[in-house]
């Protein structure tokens, strides 16, 4: 399988009144070609912010470093001009909430056509009957009616499938979703899910899918990355992952969460989330962590492979392997 | 006290009066809650199920009188409170206390937690306030360091534990729950269901558990009426539920619940088609058929009775078949 796109190292800092937030601390992460990769963990770990980052959506006070290589060229290192090439063309993005992408104030055929227009050249007759292509592609009945309607007209799986229908515009090869449910109910959530991964099988692009939720990490994805204050601290395949959950942390989570199938007890992770003003040295789980070991104070953990499609980084998994 | 049940709702209404435009002068009805009945032993925790705009939260609301019912009748130790005079009512309301969904809205931000935990016990005439504050902070976790903090300065999941304590101030046998736990991260809402459930053991507490998240309501609740469009539609154990579902909203609701294990994605799955239909211009007949994979003629033109599958197990559809 061919690397689609490499995250290498990438820092990120916030400049806030407070003092500096070290958000992003060394994230390393490689999306292949027609995969989806889920990449789970719980408010404020950064999981938002590493999407953000691919396509440079920061505010001004963010401080970004290391490497993003996508096609050959480190995007971090790519002129804005360049850089429009790809956002929203070659990589796009559904947000979680599809009422607040939308502008309440213009028809659906004017937001989507103008956007198919500009980036398409090509005049609005033309434009508007690829929208209603579109729309027809992600299984929206009557896509006139749809057209004709402003967005809240429409109800939330409907403005979901326009969002993801605009994001297919362009034949991405990377489609960045960032809790594309978690403001639906199951029932539509499972369709959009569904229609994400009929769309994927149909197009071949890729998938990075942000949520919080490891049921749809586990129904929908390939490969999983957990996520904690910063830091990547597990990557596997989807099975391996839930099967054989090496860190403490992914444990904890995988504990903590109800199953719908049994009543199970719920074991919750002691402690809170650290500030990221002053994140712990070390491990940044450390201080909630179980199995904390002097090292995990002093030194911080790197990725290693501990077996196939398997990589964690935690001290207790050091014997040997490393690299 | 009698065996009876803590808390008993009868065919309970709650219907919101519209207009079409502006100026018509037809008002028409949005029928939130229509027919609503259960009851829920002491002790017992009742999960309300359903997806947004079901009227899960409304019979929530109507049960504890911050809507006056349309119809129906309300009993709370077999008393019935429906149509009690306001002052009558206000010492059995504070017997009955709800938790919303999102703590940090629900606590004056101006207050120190010291005096949002206090300000009910000021209105009961409680001696040594601070203990009784302290000894309510203990019991859900938190501690003396906490007292003079305000609800900016701590997590999600301890202001949620904050709203619990200035509810069990009061003593309440019952306890209302919207959503307690969708605001916060899995690792906090454990902590929170843990929570909930030791109190409830502690002091045998009524809880009315309203969620839209099946695997929450598998591990807290007792018993599971699933909504739809006002109704209830099936209402039962949470075994019975989960493992015997009989409705065929309940059986592709709970195939859509996404399962924490990626072994289980090859069983096939029943997708819901379409969207839950406005409650402003609900279907005929039976609320689900428009979406319902089994729909026959008769759903649209009848609305079906409630059948008992099982002791206690009500189905309301045409097609259930009483195993017996």
């Amino acid at each position: 399988m061919n690397v689609l796109l490499s995250i290498e190292d990438l820092h990120l800092n916030f400049r806030t009144f407070w003092g500096t937030a070290y958000v992003l601390d060394g994230v390393n992460l490689k999306i292949y070609e027609d995969e989806v990769f889920g990449l789970v963990g719980e408010t404020g770990c950064g999981k938002s912010v590493t999407s953000m980052s691919i396509l440079r959506l920061l505010p001004s006070n963010a401080e970004l470093s290391g490497k993003i290589i996508f096609e050959g060229q480190n995007l971090l290192e790519l002129p804005e001009k360049e850089l429009r090439k790809i956002r929203g063309k070659k990589i796009s993005i559904v947000f979680q909430d599809p009422m607040s992408s939308l502008n309440p104030l213009f028809k659906i055929k004017t937001q989507m056509g103008d956007i198919i227009k500009l980036h398409h050249n090509i005049d609005k007759d033309e434009a508007l009957k690829k929208a209603e292509k579109l729309l027809r592609a992600v299984n929206l009945p009557d896509p006139h009616r749809v057209l004709e309607s402003y967005p809240h007209q429409l109800s939330g799986g409907m403005r979901q499938r326009i969002m993801i229908a605009m994001a297919l515009s362009f034949e991405p090869s990377l489609l960045i979703a960032d809790e594309p449910t978690t403001a639906l109910d199951v029932t539509i959530q499972k369709q959009i899910l569904d229609l994400i991964l009929e769309l994927k099988k149909k197009y071949h692009f890729s998938v990075l899918l942000i949520t919080h939720d490891l049921g749809v990490v586990a129904e929908t994805c390939d490969r999983v990355g957990v996520m904690y204050a910063g830091n990547i601290v597990e990557v596997a395949d989807a099975n391996k992952l839930f099967e054989n959950p090496l860190h403490p942390y992914t444990q904890g989570l995988l504990s903590a969460i109800p199953d719908p199938r049994y009543k199970k007890p719920l074991k919750p992770l002691r402690g809170n989330v650290p500030s990221l003003l002053e994140p712990p040295p070390g491990c940044r789980f450390h201080p909630r962590c179980d199995f904390a070991m002097k090292i995990c104070s002093k030194k911080k953990p790197k990725l290693v492979e501990y077996s196939e499609n398997h990589t964690v980084a935690c001290h207790i998994y050091r014997r040997g392997n490393e690299k | 006290m009698t065996d009876g049940p803590l808390i008993r709702v009868e065919n309970l209404k709650k219907y919101f009066p519209f207009k079409e435009s502006l100026f018509s002068r037809k008002v028409k009805y949005l029928k939130a809650v229509d027919g609503v009945s259960f009851s829920i032993k002491k002790g017992e925790t009742l999960a309300l199920v359903g997806e947004t705009g079901s009227g899960k939260t409304t019979t929530g609301r109507t049960i504890m009188r911050l809507y006056e019912p349309t119809g129906g009748k309300i009993y709370f130790e077999g008393k019935k409170i429906t149509k009690l005079p306001k002052k009558k009512f206000q010492k059995i309301r504070m017997q009955m206390q709800m938790i919303y969904q999102d703590p940090y809205s629900s606590l004056n931000p101006r207050m120190s937690i010291l005096n949002i935990i206090a300000e009910p016990l000021r209105q009961l005439k409680v001696e040594n306030i601070e203990d009784r504050v302290l000894e309510l902070l203990e019991s859900v976790g938190l501690s003396k360091e906490h007292m003079y903090k305000y609800p900016d300065e701590i997590s999600g999941g301890q202001q949620q534990r904050v709203a619990i304590a200035r509810a069990l101030a009061v003593n309440p046998k019952f306890l209302v729950l919207d959503e307690p736990t969708s605001a916060l991260d899995v690792s906090v809402q454990a902590q929170i269901l843990n929570l909930l459930e030791n109190l409830q053991k502690d002091k045998n507490f009524t809880y009315l558990f309203i969620s839209h998240d099946l695997s929450v309501v598998r591990y807290i609740s007792h018993r599971v009426a699933i909504m739809y469009l006002g109704k209830v539609m099936e209402i039962g154990t949470v075994e019975q539920i989960f493992e015997n579902p009989q409705h065929p909203y309940t059986r592709i609701l709970l195939e859509s619940v996404p399962i924490p294990d990626p072994k289980d994605r090859r069983r096939k799955k029943l997708v819901l088609p379409g969207e839950i239909p406005s409650p402003l211009n609900p279907p005929s007949g039976c609320p689900f058929h428009t979406r319902c994979p089994f729909a026959k003629d008769m759903c649209s033109e009848k609305e079906p009775d409630y059948v008992e599958v099982e002791n206690g197990h009500l189905v309301k559809c045409h097609f259930v078949e009483v195993m017996k």
